[in-house]
């Protein structure tokens, strides 16, 4: 299942990395596959620990790392590069997309950098992507919510992730849909949620919705197998409510 | 002649990119400064050197064009009004004047006054956050030394306004072409608040949401129609503000990609642009993957638009346009399509 091969491959890219740079303080805080509304599909690893001098000096084998990450999870990118923390000299994320056709157009030209915080590694034509269901779980969301609000709500993103502390799941980013519309809904949501978990190899612990901070506006909506210590902080819950986060399905 | 000014990203290789694109259409570029010194209203993607903007200023000469240094934060923190504040802006601005930098847009009253007095070789362009949307601001600004103002993106569809304000000043006026920002937003002073000290010195808040920009995405999402009202200006209707005397167009988007930027850059300069309007907007870009508003659609609409009272709430003529919406479905799915905005809401 795609999910298992996530959490191995975000231990593997990580392992790989603390070997490549002799850094204990490097790790992949969170690897995550992704559709974007546009029809780009990637691959992401958050990394933390290291900066611009070790990009430029790891340029190659970094590259290299992303990308066999990226293809072992069935993406099989027409750009991959480093994503530097705008205005400062951290890295913030290795990322490898295969990109829709409007994107490649942004992402040609200017001798490799069409963003100065972006150190691009390479940009061709790419492969044909082994995994691509994970578009049709962006659209299908977004067709429900659509149903649910009767207005075009907005998938922007469907995330699978696997997270460092062994949580994984799934998240989507999502605009233009209420707190009351979900909650009406709830049922139909999880369940939509909680099939396309298991499609992906993940049972789900808890589903919820998180909030635009301080408004009744959904910003996503997350289905989720905790790790136990995450397990704490949904527990916490009915004690110490957050107020951005509504808890749509928990199991106890 | 040239009228435009464009946004640009910061690095060498994107400056060479859009001086091709635009030629002698462009009058000037203008990139963020150091967000150590003085921070600015969208987020600084490069942190380029003193070097990079001395080696910069010198290629846009050599092409005819001004460099522009945006210093546009909404909020300095008091800074600017301590011995330390002032002795530092006077420092940073001392090195852009050595290095040849030709203008400065900033947002504050204090530092129009202040570069007016002791930097005489840099001309001053008001930052369009500084909300100058009549002529008696017009005036007060051009009193304290500016050369050009960039206008409130609110008036850009109110002619008579923008008529009574090329009357009131003598300065250049500039307006700002192609922001998709809610018209009236009523996060607009809050959000360029807290874009200026996010992007500004230290110390800077680490958010945990950016409310504003999530909150008025879903806004837009409910209320389509809200994407027509903005105050954005066609390449078509360029004209119609030529003839009432703006003196610069300005492209906005220098967080975005290089090949974005010239995208715009060419339909303006080509005054015609037959695709979804909302490519060539710089915000909320998120929406052009949901919604398509063909630019060929709205041909026409300016009229209405220059005799427009601004009642929103009893006019509806903007929300009869966004009939003309179309929403992306599934998309890159052997299903996807686009489809009219009445499949999904009542229009």
């Amino acid at each position: 299942m795609i999910t298992q091969e996530l959490l191995d491959a975000r231990s593997k890219l990580e392992e790989r990395l603390q070997k490549l740079t002799g850094g204990a303080g490097v790790f992949a805080s969170e690897s995550d596959i992704f559709a974007m509304s546009c029809g780009c599909i990637g691959a992401i690893s958050y990394i933390q620990g290291l900066q611009l001098e070790d990009v430029e000096v790891y340029h190659d084998e970094l590259k290299n790392l992303i990308e066999d990450f990226s293809r072992n999870l069935g993406i099989f990118p027409s750009v991959s590069y480093a994503q530097m923390k705008p205005g400062k000299f951290d890295l913030e994320r290795l990322q490898a997309h295969d990109l829709c056709d409007s994107c490649k157009k942004e992402y040609a030209g200017c001798g490799g950098k069409p963003w100065p915080d972006m150190i691009l590694f390479k940009m061709d034509e790419g492969g044909e992507s082994a995994f691509t269901d994970i578009l049709r779980f962006r659209s299908g969301l977004e067709e429900l919510l659509r149903v649910i609000s009767k207005r075009p709500a907005y998938v922007m993103q469907f995330n699978i992730f696997a997270r460092i502390c062994g949580c994984v799941g799934v998240t989507a980013v999502v605009r233009g849909i209420f707190g009351d519309e979900i909650q009406r809904n709830a049922e139909e949501i999880v369940e939509h949620l909680t099939r396309t978990s298991e499609e992906v190899g993940i049972e789900p612990t808890v589903v919820y919705t998180t909030f635009v901070h301080g408004t009744e506006a959904v910003a996503g909506i997350s289905a989720q197998a905790t790790c136990k210590a995450c397990r704490t902080t949904y527990e916490e819950y009915e004690v110490i409510p957050r107020p951005d986060l509504d808890i749509l399905y928990f199991e106890k | 002649m040239r009228w435009l000014s464009v946004a640009h990203p910061g690095h060498m290789e994107a400056l060479k990119e859009i001086v091709e694109a635009g030629g002698s259409n462009i009058y000037e570029v203008y990139t963020g400064g150091s967000p150590d010194c003085i921070g600015t209203a969208r987020s600084g993607l490069g942190t380029p050197t003193t070097e990079d903007i001395r080696e910069q200023v010198d290629y846009a000469h050599a092409n005819g064009i001004r460099m522009n240094i945006v210093l546009n934060s909404a909020c300095l923190g008091g800074r600017h009004l301590t011995r330390d504040g002032h002795n530092l802006y006077r420092w940073y601005l001392k090195i852009l004047n050595d290095v040849g930098v030709d203008a400065v847009t900033v947002a504050e009253p204090f530092l129009v006054e202040m570069i007016a007095k002791e930097f005489p070789d840099i001309a001053i362009t008001v930052s369009c956050i500084a909300f100058v949307a009549s002529p008696q601001k017009a005036i007060y600004y051009e009193e304290l030394g500016a050369d050009t103002i960039a206008l409130d993106i609110n008036i850009n569809k109110n002619f008579p306004v923008l008529e009574n304000i090329r009357d009131a000043v003598d300065c250049k006026l500039k307006l700002l072409v192609n922001e998709g920002c809610i018209f009236d937003c009523p996060f607009r002073y809050a959000h360029f608040n807290l874009l200026s000290h996010a992007n500004g010195p230290e110390p800077r808040p680490l958010l945990n949401y950016e409310y504003y920009q999530q909150r008025c995405a879903s806004m837009r999402v409910e209320h389509p129609e809200l994407l027509i009202s903005s105050g954005w200006i066609r390449p078509e209707d360029v004209k119609e503000y030529e003839a009432i005397g703006i003196d610069i167009f300005k492209i906005s988007g220098r967080i975005q990609s290089v090949n974005w930027i010239t995208n715009c850059v060419k339909a303006y300069t080509s005054r015609e642009y037959h695709g979804n309007l909302l490519e060539l907007l710089d915000s909320t870009r998120e929406l052009r993957r949901l919604f398509y508003l063909p630019n060929d659609a709205l041909e026409g609409a300016i009229e209405k638009w220059k005799t427009c009272d601004k009642n929103c709430y009893r006019c509806g003529y903007c929300k009869k346009l966004s009939s003309e919406i179309l929403v992306y479905s599934e998309r890159r799915t052997p299903d996807e399509t686009l489809k009219p905005l009445s499949d999904y809401m009542v229009v």
